[in-house]
């Protein structure tokens, strides 16, 4: 699984810089976004890829209003109905929204595992 | 098939590296450590190879192997594992299960109540924090097999459930036509379930439930969608007369920290001398969030003090034997951690606090695990905990889920103990004059009252709440409730015979087992 995080980290990165030494425009910068149209299937189908996870349960509203998201497991209980995990000692994982240029990423916060969102429009976040 | 977040991440490798060092050590111990047995499949009792040895060997006997080795490195009671020949034991479930303590506490319990395993792609499934499928009214089973009692025990704000007025109380007597108290059909216990826990959103369902407190029926359809959890709810700061503050808090997960901020915000801003916290449905989750609230309660009181020194098994007295790192004492967090993202709270920002010496906290069973840490934590740091409600469950451990071969399994890993050095409470923390003796408890100052289903919560009439506010005054206790009250309901305990369970992978049941009758 570390091979596949560097592989997706190494294309992400290619990705960003690739091509830009073709280009004598200016670097643009990676910059939190938001998405312009709520879009929570391909955010849950990006992050899913990220985490080699088989669902991931958003707002409808995910990075419309916030360039972040939180995720937490699932609230498994045992039989005698408490969480399963009720003492974490591990942070939840986080996920950002992105832009640079025209296209937009989801990163992971921790390991800046990045995958591109294909197909959307997103705009830069003000407020970041 | 390891999740593939940041925790993961960091730890693939680490319980090799860990194991390998181990095995060159000569193994871990057991009883038969210094009597070694072989036999002829190879299985030498007492001598562990690495489990990195076998990881991600998927036969039988290898996944069992490395349950073996894992287990002698990492569980907590390794040195209590009867360690049996791996081969003799056909299923690898059956194997895992098998490796763990045997012993019982002094109350006679099973010493291990939390050993568990999923199927990794049920385990792996995220959702964002605080949401979860369904209608937004929470549910206690108080008995599970006919006749069947369930009840609402709070509503979410904004669901489909407020909307309609359900509200805590309701007591569910049919669900799409099935009579939820009284059937022994296991087909219509699965439609039952199927309302009850919808795996997605849309799925319609209509719902008879009768108010406790009038004994009126209520027909409502309900349609279930993500519903937002609010885990910080009620807050008060006008109780006896604006003496006392109080707050409802459902869980330690990350959208609780900026709804705590605000929170302890209000009650620092208000002339409040006392503080009662209702943990009742409390089940726990981010520890340092526990930490928070201890700190937000004590705050100078807490200052310099542990609020949970981590303990792992005695092969590793200074190190985090899954995240390699040093082990170092959890202080009282006296600053925002960002758990959530939030613009608009800095990561770093001093949290407010109360600097009380006592407060009070609402429980129940459901009281677990993070929560039982904020009663241990602020009671190593001299803050005085009165405890008013049932015992809590007593689950000072925890562990990392761990997968191997599309299996993830958790097995108790570490304990805590607070400032003083205590950490003893597996049959969790009950007030002083409780009357159930099947446990025993740590008990502590308070009253032991069943929990009141016939008032809202945060209501001063509701029987928490009024006897923490009574006591109080008077320091005295109406004459403890037993399970059997009729003023509220007691949780029951759920039995492990054959039973039809809640397949979803989030709920909003609290005791999510409902049996069939027919069965048994």
């Amino acid at each position: 699984m570390n091979i596949l995080l560097a592989i997706s980290m190494t294309a992400a990165t290619l990705g960003l810089t690739g091509c830009l030494a073709q280009s004598s425009e200016p670097t643009p910068k990676l910059q939190h976004a938001l998405l312009i149209e709520p879009n929570s299937a391909k955010v849950a189908d990006a992050i899913t890829q990220l985490l080699h996870s088989s669902q991931v349960q958003l707002t409808d509203d995910v990075f419309v209003t916030s360039s972040t998201v939180t995720l937490e497991q699932l609230n498994h209980k045992d039989p005698q109905g408490n969480p399963i995990m009720g003492k974490q000692l591990n942070m939840p994982d986080q996920f950002e929204l992105m832009i640079k240029g025209e296209r937009c990423f989801v990163r992971h916060l921790d390991s800046k595992a990045t995958i591109e969102l294909k197909q959307v429009l997103c705009k830069i976040n003000p407020q970041r | 098939m390891a999740i593939f977040n940041s925790s993961s991440l960091k730890y693939t490798l680490l319980p090799f590296s860990l194991a390998a060092l181990l095995a060159g050590c000569g193994g871990g111990g057991s009883d038969n450590a210094t009597n070694p047995t072989t036999d002829n499949s190879g299985w030498t009792s007492g001598v562990f190879a690495s489990s990195g040895q076998f990881k991600g060997q998927c036969q039988a006997i290898n996944e069992k192997n490395w349950l073996r080795s894992w287990s002698n490195e990492t569980y907590l009671w390794y040195d209590e594992i009867i360690d049996t020949n791996p081969a003799l034991t056909s299923g690898v479930i059956d194997y895992f299960n098998t490796l763990k303590t045997e012993q019982l506490t002094e109350s006679g319990a099973k010493k291990d109540n939390f050993h568990f395993s999923l199927p990794t792609d049920e385990w792996q499934r995220q959702n964002q924090s605080g949401l979860s499928f369904g209608y937004g009214f929470n549910i206690k089973i108080i008995a599970g097999s006919a006749p069947r009692q369930a009840v609402v025990s709070y509503t979410e704000p904004n669901t489909p459930a407020s909307n309609q007025n359900i509200i805590r109380g309701f007591e569910l007597l049919e669900v799409d036509g099935v009579d939820f108290i009284n059937t022994s059909s296991s087909s219509e216990v699965g439609i039952i379930n199927a309302g009850l826990f919808p795996e997605q959103t849309g799925k319609v369902t209509e719902f008879v439930f009768r108010d406790i407190s009038t004994n009126e029926n209520r027909t409502v359809t309900l349609t279930s969608q993500n519903i937002e959890s609010q885990p910080v709810m009620n807050v008060r700061t006008d109780l006896a007369a604006g003496d006392v503050g109080y707050f409802q808090f459902n869980s330690h997960n990350a959208i609780a920290e900026t709804q705590l901020y605000n929170a302890f915000n209000q009650l620092a801003a208000s002339s409040i001398k006392d503080l009662v916290i209702d943990v009742r449905y409390n089940g726990g989750g981010l520890l340092q969030m526990a930490s928070q609230v201890g700190y937000m309660v004590g705050g100078s009181n807490t200052q310099g003090k542990i609020f949970e020194r981590t303990i792992f098994n005695d092969k590793y007295p200074n190190t985090n034997p899954v995240t390699g790192q040093a082990l170092t004492p959890m202080p009282f967090t006296n600053r925002f951690v960002g758990f959530e993202n939030n613009p608009a709270i800095v990561a770093g920002t001093p949290l407010p606090t109360l600097n009380l010496e006592r407060v009070f906290v609402l429980t129940t069973s459901s009281t677990c695990s993070a929560s039982e840490a904020i009663i241990n934590g602020l009671r190593g740091a001299d803050v005085e905990i009165i405890q008013i409600g049932a015992g809590t469950c007593g689950k000072p451990y925890g562990f990392y889920p761990t997968d191997n071969c599309d299996t993830t399994y958790f097995t108790i890993q570490f304990t805590g103990e607070n400032n003083k050095g205590f950490g003893e409470y597996s049959d969790g923390f009950a007030p002083q004059n409780t009357i159930d003796d099947a446990r025993q408890p740590v008990r502590i100052a308070g009253c032991a009252v069943a929990d009141d289903f016939t008032k809202r919560l945060g209501d001063a009439s509701e029987s928490l709440l009024s006897t923490a506010l009574s006591y109080r005054e008077n320091g005295s206790c109406p004459a403890p409730s037993s399970i059997n009250s009729v003023l509220g309901f007691a949780p029951t305990i759920a039995t492990d015979m054959p039973e039809v369970k809640d397949m979803r992978v989030q709920t909003m049941l609290e005791q999510n087992i409902i049996l069939s009758d027919n069965m048994r």
